[in-house]
């Protein structure tokens, strides 16, 4: 593998898009703080921790479309054939779109949902601190985006058309059937039980004597095993989508 | 330097494009492949530049299977498709950004083509025309100095002054360590252009001869009424009279009309296949 072939891959995909990604860059923050100034609006509606809410909206809406815009030249003849015939390997152009996609646009959104919460906080009268990505555990889904990221991509190379829509609706399909296996699971093991909700790798909860009881997966297991799935699962994802580039016909 | 055993390709069971396909070529020459519509050669180019893999046989370039895209072959294979892709860069932000993964890129060379060709490299080439982008392609494609070189109907959008440079632009490239291989529907636009013809039908080679020893084994000529000459192979009416085929046994040297060929193979390939081959054996004495 060659770095320098990686940077130019980089920097061909950033220039060849650049107008397009200035635009995006300022629609998200545009987006960003029309939800901020939603929730300062109504926020005798809300409670709880609201500001999380509009980080993984902007995370997932925002990283999915960025994310979607890698391997574009797939869903064209012409365009696809000029990619293949980049004299660069499928994994370096599979790592300059992880690069992307899931290293820089982090950064970035990051750095602009701060600045945006920042600017919010200082012109509210809000009583909280600046957001805390760490508290709670809430960086889990900075993993989690690096799995969406990753089958993102895959969609992109395995649909010729409407790939991000096709991706998205096997997404949801993916999520429903994981939790109806979830229940089915719980249900199978603890027949007696009335849960009423679960979390796949993660909670459930039942009803017993008309409260709500709240059980959760000990923290020992989640730090043993909760690593290795938000390691492996993307890898594993990207690792597919290299074979796919691989295998690609145009 | 390309290498075709038994090749075949089928985009599904029932639609088979190529079928037990052989084929050799050799560096130093120029390749006219031509075809009808839907003949395969689009295909069979695109086996060679690995952007589609044989069903069955196998397809070596330059000692590579095109399948793998190693990167070293990629780097000796431009392949100029039929719709050129030019990204949304201006023409300098291209050459910085695609002429380093070619190793013998000659960027002064470039600029010469640009010239030649009229086309300002201040420009955006999403501002450019079909004929101006394909002219810029062909340049960079001329430029990077690989030793394979794929054109899919390249003449398509040039006006007649740009395909007289066209012609003279590869035949100055051409080097004995190159290999050109042009396929196109227009066939007078690579008369003064190749060295060797390939013609195709079918997902079949039906004719792969150079064209020195076409034009010594076969009379093309232009007469005001029908041929009775014994020796003739094919004739059609054409505005000019009548354009006509013989058999060429004193190894007369005249202009081999591949348009008139072309016709002839496709009408009537046995006689003008048995005519090759019985003049290319020696006689027994």
């Amino acid at each position: 593998m060659s770095w320098t072939s990686v940077q130019l891959l980089v920097d061909r995909q950033f220039k060849e898009h650049a107008r397009l990604y200035y635009i995006s860059l300022l629609l998200l923050a545009g987006l960003l703080s029309f939800m901020f100034l939603l929730i300062h609006n109504w926020r005798d509606s809300f409670s709880g921790a609201v500001e999380n809410g509009v980080f993984l909206i902007g995370l997932f809406l925002s990283g999915g479309l960025f994310t979607n815009s890698m391997f574009k030249e797939f869903s064209n003849k012409p365009e696809g054939i000029w990619l293949l015939n980049i004299p660069a390997g499928s994994f370096e152009k599979l790592l300059s779109a992880v690069l992307l996609s899931a290293v820089a646009f982090l950064a970035v959104y990051l750095g602009v949902f701060f600045l945006i919460d920042g600017l919010y906080l200082s012109f509210s009268d809000q009583e909280r601190g600046v957001f805390e990505i760490f508290q709670n555990g809430f960086h889990e889904f900075i993993y989690l985006y690096l799995i969406f990221n990753g089958l993102i991509l895959l969609g992109r190379v395995t649909f010729i058309k409407h790939s991000f829509l096709k991706t998205m609706v096997l997404i949801i399909a993916g999520v429903i059937l994981l939790n109806l296996f979830n229940n089915a699971m719980l249900e199978y093991m603890i027949p007696d039980l009335n849960v009423t909700s679960s979390m796949p790798f993660n909670s459930f909860q039942f009803r017993h004597l008309g409260e709500n009881i709240h059980v959760l997966l000990p923290s020992s297991a989640r730090a043993s095993f909760m690593p290795v799935l938000w390691v492996l699962l993307p890898v594993a994802l990207w690792g597919i989508t290299w074979l796919k580039i691989k295998e690609k016909e145009i | 330097m390309i290498r075709i055993n038994q090749l075949s390709y089928q985009y599904s069971r029932k639609k088979e494009i190529l079928s037990g396909l052989d084929l050799e070529m050799a560096s130093g020459k120029i390749y006219g492949l031509l075809g009808k519509n839907g003949a395969g050669k689009s295909t069979l180019i695109r086996n060679i530049a690995g952007t589609l893999f044989p069903t069955q046989g196998s397809c070596q370039v330059l000692n590579y299977e095109p399948k793998r895209r190693q990167i070293s072959f990629l780097k000796e294979l431009f392949f100029v498709p039929e719709e050129c892709f030019l990204p949304n860069l201006s023409i300098s932000q291209f050459i910085d950004i695609y002429a380093p993964y070619y190793p013998h890129f000659d960027e002064e060379q470039y600029q010469v083509y640009l010239n030649q060709f009229l086309v300002d490299p201040q420009q955006h080439l999403h501002a450019l025309s079909f004929g101006q982008k394909k002219k810029l392609m062909i340049g960079f494609a001329l430029a990077a100095n690989t030793r394979l070189l794929i054109m899919d109907e390249p003449t398509n959008g040039l006006d007649i002054p740009s395909k007289v440079l066209f012609r003279n632009m590869v035949t100055d490239a051409i080097r004995p360590d190159k290999l050109v291989l042009i396929t196109s529907h227009q066939v007078r636009d690579l008369d003064e252009l190749i060295t060797d013809l390939i013609i195709m039908d079918q997902g079949e080679v039906l004719l792969h001869e150079t064209k020195k020893d076409i034009s010594s084994n076969l009379l093309f000529q232009v007469a005001e009424n029908p041929s009775q000459n014994t020796g003739l192979l094919y004739e059609e009416k054409q505005a000019q009279g009548w354009t006509q085929i013989l058999r060429n046994p004193m190894g007369m040297e005249n202009r081999v009309d591949i348009e008139l060929l072309f016709n002839a193979m496709l009408n009537n390939r046995a006689i003008i296949s048995t005519a090759l081959e019985t003049a290319s054996k020696p006689e027994l004495i």
